[in-house]
């Protein structure tokens, strides 16, 4: 079954691939452990506009909101979080500064 | 369609009370509530108990051990707005004749820091994104970036608040600060410094009403009294939504609730003499003067510079000291600003009275995102 669009309520939505790459829209940084995190702090915090028209909420690489500016190019990239009770190591995504490398290479500490 | 009186006010302070259960601040308000309003066992036909983190069946346990249950007894959870949709759902029920007494109260007890939710999956919890104060700090940079408020804004709000809360004896925080001592303060997410945010806290609070008899003057009336939810697309709403569309043009779930309680009361903005709104942080106070329509849209700072929002202003706003004094209890914060009002009203505020303030409006905005809007007449 198709999923319903949760902006419009129109049935048949159907998935598209978004762009890796946005501008960023708004920033700060989260400086002590909020609940249920077990990676370190500080980390970045912000929303990233895509060109398809969304704006999307993900951790960010910087965690410093001086070295950020408005509709700087962004880049989506997948992160360390931290190591489970079972030694597996837990990645999320996150978006860093683009240094135009299609590799996914971002800026950041 | 009834009229709804407010026919007794009771209020457990604020706070943080080791020792003390959430049933027996629930028991110290409801018990005050009923005194007031001359109601024992058998006096009200149904209670509608506002809470979020309290569990299962606790307006039960509070009536429970007054020895007055058989009527119906709900809980309502809807965040923060929790006692506005308590009250909405009581006062609904006076007004279509379904009952002519309603007990509705609220109480909470929170753990201090950043609260915990359910409404985050774990994965967004491992990831770090259930950082609440994060999305309020995105929000507080945007109004930043869009209108003329400026950090200087942000801590002056926090001052005003601070001095009105250092005159209510129920609040959690009752000394004044200064504008250097706010943005002193440890930055939580910036723009945002702790100061600049409420705490989550403990407490209860609780209303009796009544249908009102149709003669004009008397007891404070409870106007309007609407809960609404966000309409889907703002990505930084109290939706907490992970992603949003970039219409900047749909409003907000309190401009929505207030606009629908505007219509209901038949007062406007401009009729108002008293304003307890949600100042879950300080930016929050200033979006929500513009989603109230208290101004137009990118006036918030020029309302706040105008002195008009202080005590002794032409509307002054959270004479209370709003949740950046008081602290949130989240079920009981709604029903803690209409006992300010119905005080307000009544003109037994002590050294916060707005004079001759005969108009109140109540707003509480939250996760859901629920919004509530109260508006009490005299």
């Amino acid at each position: 079954m198709r999923p319903t669009c949760p902006y419009c309520a129109a049935g048949g939505a159907h998935l598209v691939e978004l762009s890796p790459t946005g501008t960023l829209w708004a920033w700060t940084s989260v400086n002590a452990p909020p609940p249920g995190y077990r990676g370190t702090t500080p980390f970045g915090f912000g929303v990233v506009e895509l060109p398809e028209g969304l704006r999307v909420v993900a951790r960010l690489t910087e965690a410093d909101p001086a070295r950020l500016s408005a509709g700087q190019p962004m880049r989506l990239a997948i992160v360390p979080l931290h190591t489970d009770d079972e030694g597996n190591d837990v990645v999320t995504y996150a978006f860093g500064p683009d240094r135009g490398d299609p590799t996914g290479e971002v800026g950041g500490p | 369609m009834s009229a709804v009186e407010i026919a007794g006010i009771g209020l457990h302070p604020f706070g943080r009370f080791p020792g003390t259960t959430v049933t027996d601040m629930g028991v110290v308000a409801v018990q005050a509530a009923l005194a007031e309003a001359g109601v024992g066992r058998g006096g009200f036909q149904a209670a509608f108990c506002g809470t979020a983190y309290a569990g299962v069946a606790s307006g039960h346990k509070v009536l429970g051990s007054l020895g007055m249950t058989g009527m119906p007894i709900v809980d309502v959870e809807a965040g923060c707005a929790s006692g506005s949709a308590a009250l909405m759902l009581a006062a609904g029920a006076i007004a279509a004749g379904q009952y002519d007494t309603v007990l509705v109260f609220g109480i909470e007890k929170m753990p201090k820091g950043i609260i915990r939710s359910s409404f985050f999956e774990t994965w967004q919890e491992e990831a770090g994104l259930a950082a609440t104060p994060a999305y309020f700090a995105l929000r507080a940079q945007r109004l930043m970036q869009t209108s003329g408020v400026t950090k200087d804004h942000l801590a002056r709000v926090v001052v005003k608040n601070r001095r009105h809360g250092a005159q209510n004896p129920d609040a959690m925080f009752r000394t004044e600060v200064g504008p250097a001592e706010v943005l002193e303060s440890r930055v939580v997410c910036e723009p945002l410094h702790l100061f600049m945010l409420c705490t989550p806290n403990e407490g209860a609070a609780a209303v009796v009403l009544r249908r009102a008899e149709p003669s004009g003057a008397g007891p404070v009336r409870m106007a309007a009294a609407v809960l609404r939810s966000h309409l889907p697309g703002p990505v930084l709403s109290e939706s907490t939504p992970l992603a949003g569309s970039t219409d900047d043009s749909v409003p907000a779930a309190s401009s929505l609730a207030a606009d629908d309680a505007f219509a209901r009361a038949g007062v406007g903005p401009g009729d108002l003499d008293v304003v307890e709104c949600q100042d879950t942080d300080a930016a929050r106070e200033l979006l929500s003067y513009e989603e109230l329509g208290l101004c137009p849209p990118g006036a918030a700072a020029e309302l706040l510079d105008s002195g008009a929002t202080s005590l002794g202003g032409r509307l002054p706003v959270n004479p209370s000291g709003g949740l950046l004094s008081k602290g949130e209890p989240l079920g009981a914060s709604a029903l803690g600003q209409v006992v300010e009002l119905v005080r307000q009203l009544r003109g037994e505020a002590g050294g916060r009275q707005v004079a001759g303030a005969k108009v109140g409006l109540a707003h509480t905005v939250g996760r859901g995102a629920n919004a509530g809007v109260v508006i009490l007449t005299r």
